[in-house]
Parts: structure tokens; sequence; C-alpha cells
């Protein structure tokens, strides 16, 4: 794996799918911008639920920031996790298919397929 | 009384049905061999709940598939945690 | 089949179900996700008719109240998959 462990455990951790990935990727190129909801899922041209989910975990892991009016910039909580995040970026874009990989293998992620079948339409 | 049971076993049939087609579209999707097992224990216990109705329901005193419904139940349980244990680290 | 290798049969079962119930309890803690709590349940409720069945001596469920257990389970899942879908329509 090109990554380091730290980065890695991020990647395990918090990007639960190719989509949240690209949505991290996009909100990281756009330092200055507020996104809402609505814009992310024109850009990514995903789905609200996938937006959402991804939107909730960053939050979660302390890379993004939510505004008063529900939208949302890129400003992680501590330099570091910027670093790893660069680290994902710049594996993402010479080797995907490993990144992509490790997304699927990611032990959460296996379970979390198991209880996103019972959605009886899938956003993936 | 009857009704009543015919139609407890009817739903468990169908919520178990239920499981193993959304499994089973979610394993054609993905390919995650856990999926895979899952859906196999939903067959099972879906085989199960249906010998339950039959021999309950339908048949009642023609056949005894008691030894059926525990071989179907053994088997669904088994191969879910064998996934869960080979599949879901 | 023996009456005692019936009863064995149905402890076995009851073990199985009552370790996938701790495995959905397990997945739980992973992910968040309440459908785990769910089938955790309904998985727990499914060893605990089984266990009974056995301690009571009875070959068969549906010769007592026993397979009202078995309703509340798979109950209990059609709830959890409701709720998945609801969950991610309000969101």
């Amino acid at each position: 794996m090109v990554l380091s462990d730290d980065a890695l455990a991020l990647l395990r951790n918090s990007i639960r799918s190719v989509w949240a990935l690209e949505l991290l990727m996009l909100l990281r190129r756009h330092p200055d911008r507020d996104w809402s909801n609505a814009d992310l899922v024109r850009e990514l041209r995903g789905s609200d639920v996938v937006v959402q989910e991804a939107l909730a975990g960053f939050l979660g892991a302390g890379l993004l920031v939510a505004e008063a009016d529900g939208r949302h910039r890129y400003r992680p909580a501590a330099p570091l996790l910027d670093q790893w995040v660069e680290e994902i970026e710049q594996a993402y874009a010479s080797r995907p298919s490993a990144i992509i990989r490790e997304i699927f293998n990611a032990p959460g992620n296996k379970v979390q397929i198991f209880a996103d079948s019972f959605r009886f339409r899938s956003n993936d | 009384m009857e009704a009543v049971k015919s139609a407890v076993y009817l739903l468990c049939f169908a919520a178990s049905l239920l499981c193993m087609l959304l499994l089973a579209r979610s394993y054609l999707r993905s390919r995650s061999r856990l999926l895979l097992w899952s859906t196999l224990c939903f067959v099972a216990l879906a085989i199960n709940n249906l010998l339950l109705f039959v021999d309950v329901v339908v048949l009642p005193t023609q056949v005894d598939l008691l030894p059926l419904r525990q071989l179907s139940a053994l088997a669904g349980v088994g191969v879910l945690l064998y996934g869960f244990i080979w599949d879901a680290g | 089949m023996s009456p005692t290798t019936h009863s064995f049969i149905t402890g076995v079962i009851a073990a199985l179900y009552g370790v996938a119930g701790l495995f959905f309890l397990s997945f739980w803690r992973r992910t968040r996700d309440g459908l785990f709590v769910a089938f955790a349940l309904a998985f727990g409720l499914l060893a605990l008719s089984q266990t009974l069945l056995a301690l009571a001596g009875l070959e068969r469920e549906e010769q007592s109240w026993v397979y009202l257990i078995r309703l509340l389970a798979f109950l209990l899942i059609i709830a959890g998959i409701v709720r998945k879908n609801l969950e991610g329509r309000r969101r």
C-alpha cells in the first residue's frame, strides 16, 4: 500500500465509498467555498442520501465545518488531517484501483453493505 | 387459532424471502462474499418457515417434516456464522 | 429421531442463533446502523424460542405459544427494514 498507516486509518474509518472520496476531494479543491447539499448532489451527480451520509462522516472526522445555513466547507480540525487527505488524494490519482480496493475492503464497509442491502431504492 | 398460525408462518416466510431477495440483489451488485453467505442463510430460513407452514397447516397428519425443519435452521444459521467469521472482518 | 437427539440439536440451533445475534450487535457497534439492532434482537429471540423448546422438552413449537416468539423476531426484522427505508428518505 502506498499510504502511511495514519492516512490508511483515515481512509478506512472515514471514507466509506468512492462517492465520499470524490466529495471530499471536491470540497478540498475549493477550500473557500460553502457548499449546499443541492450543489454537491448536482456536482457529483449523486443522490441526496449519499451526500448526506458522506458529509455526516466527514463532520465526525473533523474534516469539515457546517455553517449555520446548512452549508459545508472543507476545514480540517488539525493540519495533520489535511496532510493525510492530501496523501490519499495523491495515491488516488496515481493508483486509483488500489485506493478503491482499500475502500471496498475496509472492515466497517463489508458490514455496511449488508445493512444497505435492505434499502429498496439503492443509491450507489 | 389455526388461521392465526397460518398467517404467522406465512408472514415469517415472507419476511425471510424479502431478506433473501434484497441480499441477493446486493450480492449480484457488489459480489461481496459476506452477502453470498447471508443470502444463503435467508434461503435456508425461508425454507425453514415454508416447511413449518407445510408441516402444520397444509399436511398436518400426512408428513413429519421436523427433521428437515431442524436441518434447514441449522444450515441457515451455520452458513451465516461461517460468513461472519471468514468474510466480515 | 430420539428425544435426546432432538433436544441436543434444538440446543445447538439456539446457541448458533445466539452467537449470530452477538455478531449483529458487534456490527452495530462498528457502524451504528440501527438495522443491526433489529437483527441482533431478532436472532436473540430466535435463540430464546429454541432454548425454551429444548428446556420444556417440547418437540414442536406450534403446540405452544413459543411460535409467537418467532413471529416477534420476524416482525422486528420487518420493522428494521421499514425504518431503514424511511430513514433514507427523510434525510
